[in-house]
C-alpha cells in the first residue's frame, strides 16, 4: 500500500514560512559579520510574526525546520555550529513560550524579539561553556554577547513592527 | 702627509657612534622574578637589574641572610632566640646575643607604643595555644581555661625587660619571647638593606603576604599590589601603588589557624584576654619601617574594629585597611585615597584617625 | 513600546552591567603553575589533565592535575599536611610540602599585580 502525504493548508502555510525564514538565513550568511559569529538574525523577524500571528506551536515549527534546512543546506548540519544554532533556537523559543503567558497586553513585538535574542545568546554561550571552551576567562565576553543581542534584539523588533503594519 | 677622511668615512664613523650610543640608552633593567624557600615561607622576589650577575647574588643575598635570621629569630627551635629565653627565665642579668638584642630593643618600643596590643612576651601563650609547632592544624584544640587564667596572672610583658647596653634581664619569669609578629618586618628591613648596600635600587620582596619594595617597576610605573580578600580565594580587596621604600603588611585570620568544634582559633593571640583575636578577619597598613609594619598590623588585627584608629594614632600609621569579622572594611581616609579597583562587592567605611 | 517591554530592557540593562562589573573583575583564573624544588623553577601547564613526579629534598612528590586544578597526592614527609590541602584551582593559590622543599603557586594568565599581599 503507498504511503500517501496530505498535507494540510496549515502545513503548507508553515513549510512556506520555514522556507522563507531559511532564505533569509541563508542569505544573511553570506553577508560579512561585524564580529566572528554574530549575526543580526534577520531571520528571527520570521519567528516572532509566525508567534504573534500563528501561535507558538507554530513558531516552534518555522524555528527549528529553519535551523535543521539552513544547516543542511549551509552544510554544517550536526557540526559544533549546528549544535549552537539549535541550542540557541530552544531557548529562545522556550522564552518565548513563557513571554506569551503575560497577562494584559505583554510584550510588544520588540520585547519579545528582545527576550528571544538575549536567550538566544544565553543558551549558545552557555553550551560554548560547557562543551567547547571551559575557561574561566570565557565569562568575561558574556556582558559583551548580552548587550549586542540587546541592541540586535530590539532592531529587530522595530523590523518586525513595521513589516507587521504592512501585512493584510 | 695627513690623510683626511672621505665623507663616507665620517659618516660611517658617525653612525657606529651613534648605534653604541643608542644601544647603551636602550639597556633596560631587566626583571628578574623568582621565590626562594626561606624563613619558614616562601619569599618571591622581582628584582630589576640591568646586570644578570648582580641580580644573581641579589638572590643569593635574599637566600642566605634569611636563612641565618630564621635561625636566630626562631621560637622554638634551639637558636639565639631560645638561649635568650632560657636565661630570662633565670631574671638575672646575661649578655644578649648581638644577633638578636636590635630587634628584641625595637620590639620592646614597638609594644609600648601599641599600649600592649603587640606583645611578644606571650612565648608561653603561644606554645599553650599549640602555635610553636612544625605539624599542621590537625588535632589542635583550645587549652584550658585554667591554663589561661593562670598565664594571663603572671602578665608577662616587655616592660618586664631591661636592657642595659648590651646586658638585658626580665623581672619576670614569665616571659618568654616569640618574635613571629614582628621578625619578618625586621628580617624584609635587613634584606632591603643589604640589596641596596649591593646596588640594587628597584626590588619589590614578598615574604609570606607581606612586601616591601623600593624604587618602582622597570616601566616606569610604581610596584603595583593587590590586597587578597580574607574570605574569597582568588579576589583581591583592593590594589594600590607602593611608593618607593613602603612596606604592605597584612595580618589576616586566615594565615594559621585551625577549627575545634566549628570555631575557627587563628593564631594572633589578644594577649588581654589570653584567646585568639576574633573580631577581626584582616588589616592591612602601610608604612616606610617593615619591622614597624609587621608589628602594628598585628597590634591593630589585636584592636579591631572597636579600637584600631586610636591605636593606628599611637603608632604612627596613616594607611589602614581593616575588614572585621562580619566583613565590613573600614580604612582611613589616606588609605581610601589610594586604593584603587576596588573590589565592587566591598563597601568600605572611612574612619579618621583621633 | 509596551510596559513590558520597558521593563524587560531596565532588567536587561541593569543585569548586563551587573555582569560586567562582576565578570571583569581581577582575574582569579589560573591556567599555569609554577613549581619550585631543589631542582629548580618550572612552570607546567594545567590545561592538561596529568600526573607527574617532582624529585624534592627528601624525595619524590607525586602531583596531580585534573580539571585545571591541581594538588599533592603523594609525598615523603612526615605529615602529609601538603596533601590534606587538597586541590589548588585559583591565582595566587599555594600548595607547599616544606620538609620536601617543594612549592605550587597557580599563576594567572594576565596578572596586573606585581604581587599579592596574604
Amino acid at each position: 500500500m503507498a504511503l500517501v502525504l496530505q498535507p494540510g493548508r496549515e502545513d503548507i502555510r508553515l513549510a512556506w514560512l520555514a522556507a522563507l525564514a531559511t532564505s533569509i538565513h541563508i542569505l544573511e550568511s553570506s553577508l560579512p559579520t561585524l564580529l566572528p559569529g554574530i549575526k543580526p538574525g534577520f531571520a528571527n523577524i520570521i519567528t516572532i510574526i509566525v508567534l504573534l500571528r500563528f501561535g507558538w506551536r507554530s513558531a516552534v515549527w518555522v524555528s527549528l525546520l529553519r535551523v535543521t534546512a539552513g544547516s543542511l543546506l549551509l552544510g554544517t548540519f550536526l557540526s559544533p555550529t549546528f549544535m549552537l544554532s539549535l541550542t540557541g533556537a530552544i531557548c529562545s523559543l522556550l522564552v518565548l513560550g513563557l513571554a506569551r503567558q503575560l497577562p494584559g497586553r505583554g510584550f510588544s513585538a520588540i520585547g519579545l524579539s528582545t527576550a528571544a535574542a538575549l536567550s538566544h545568546i544565553s543558551g549558545q554561550f552557555l553550551l560554548a561553556y560547557v562543551w567547547f571552551i571551559p575557561h574561566q576567562g570565557l565569562w568575561g565576553l558574556l556582558p559583551v554577547l548580552l548587550c549586542l543581542a540587546l541592541i540586535l534584539g530590539i532592531m529587530n523588533g522595530i523590523i518586525c513592527n513595521k513589516v507587521i503594519a504592512r501585512l493584510p | 702627509m695627513i690623510r683626511i677622511p672621505s665623507r663616507s668615512h665620517i659618516a660611517l664613523f658617525l653612525l657606529l657612534v651613534v648605534v653604541l650610543l643608542v644601544s647603551a640608552c636602550s639597556k633596560k633593567p631587566q626583571l628578574y622574578r623568582g621565590s626562594v624557600f626561606t624563613f619558614g615561607t616562601i619569599v618571591d622576589y622581582s628584582i630589576a637589574s640591568p646586570d644578570p650577575a648582580l641580580a644573581k647574588r641579589a638572590i643569593e643575598a635574599i637566600q642566605q641572610d634569611l636563612d641565618y635570621m630564621h635561625v636566630a629569630f626562631h621560637a622554638w627551635h634551639p637558636g639565639p632566640l631560645g638561649r635568650v629565653n632560657q636565661l630570662l627565665k633565670t631574671t638575672a642579668f646575661f649578655t644578649a646575643n648581638p644577633s638578636v638584642l636590635p630587634l628584641i630593643k625595637e620590639s620592646r618600643q614597638l609594644s609600648i607604643l601599641s599600649q600592649g596590643l603587640f606583645n611578644p612576651a606571650i612565648g608561653n601563650l603561644i606554645r599553650a595555644w599549640g602555635f610553636q609547632r612544625d605539624l599542621g592544624p590537625a588535632g589542635m584544640a583550645p587549652p584550658d581555661a585554667s591554663v589561661i587564667q593562670s598565664w594571663l596572672a603572671k602578665k608577662p610583658g616587655m616592660t618586664d625587660i631591661i636592657i642595659k647596653n648590651i646586658q638585658m634581664r626580665s623581672t619576670n619569669p614569665a616571659v618568654r619571647l616569640d618574635l613571629g609578629a614582628v621578625a619578618k618586618g625586621y628580617a624584609m628591613e635587613r634584606i632591603i638593606q643589604h640589596l641596596q648596600d649591593l646596588g640594587i635600587k628597584n626590588v619589590i620582596l614578598n615574604a609570606g603576604g607581606d612586601i616591601k619594595a623600593i624604587g618602582h617597576h622597570p616601566d616606569g610605573r610604581p610596584w603595583y599590589v593587590g590586597i587578597t580578600h580574607p574570605r574569597q580565594k582568588g579576589a583581591v580587596l583592593a590594589g594600590l601603588d607602593v611608593m618607593p621604600g613602603e612596606s604592605v603588611f597584612t595580618s589576616g585570620d586566615y594565615e594559621r589557624f585551625f577549627m575545634y568544634k566549628g570555631k575557627r582559633y587563628n593564631h594572633i593571640i589578644d594577649p588581654r584576654t589570653g584567646y585568639p583575636a576574633s573580631h577581626t578577619q584582616s588589616v592591612t597598613v602601610i608604612t616606610p619601617s617593615a619591622t614597624l609594619a609587621d608589628a602594628a598590623s598585628t597590634a591593630l588585627f589585636v584592636a579591631g574594629p572597636a579600637q584600631w584608629p586610636a591605636i593606628a594614632k599611637a603608632m604612627h600609621i596613616d594607611y589602614v585597611l581593616l575588614v572585621d569579622a562580619h566583613g565590613n572594611a573600614e580604612a582611613t581616609p589616606a588609605m581610601l585615597k589610594r586604593l584603587k579597583q576596588i573590589n565592587p562587592t566591598l563597601k568600605i567605611r572611612s574612619r579618621s584617625l583621633p | 513600546m509596551t510596559l513590558a517591554d520597558r521593563l524587560l530592557l531596565f532588567v536587561s540593562i541593569t543585569g548586563i552591567v551587573l555582569l560586567a562589573y562582576v565578570t571583569w573583575q581581577p582575574s582569579a583564573y589560573a591556567d599555569r603553575v609554577e613549581i619550585i624544588s631543589p631542582s629548580g623553577r618550572k612552570i607546567v601547564s594545567l590545561r592538561h589533565d596529568k600526573t607527574f613526579f617532582v624529585t624534592g629534598a627528601l624525595g619524590k612528590s607525586e602531583l596531580r592535575i585534573k580539571g585545571e586544578r591541581i594538588r599533592f597526592v603523594t609525598s615523603p614527609c612526615q605529615t602529609k599536611f601538603c596533601i590534606h590541602q587538597g586541590w589548588a584551582s585559583h591565582s595566587g593559590d599555594l600548595r607547599v610540602c616544606l620538609p620536601n622543599k617543594v612549592s605550587l603557586r597557580l599563576l594567572g594568565s594576565s596578572s596586573q599585580f606585581d604581587s599579592l599581599t596574604f
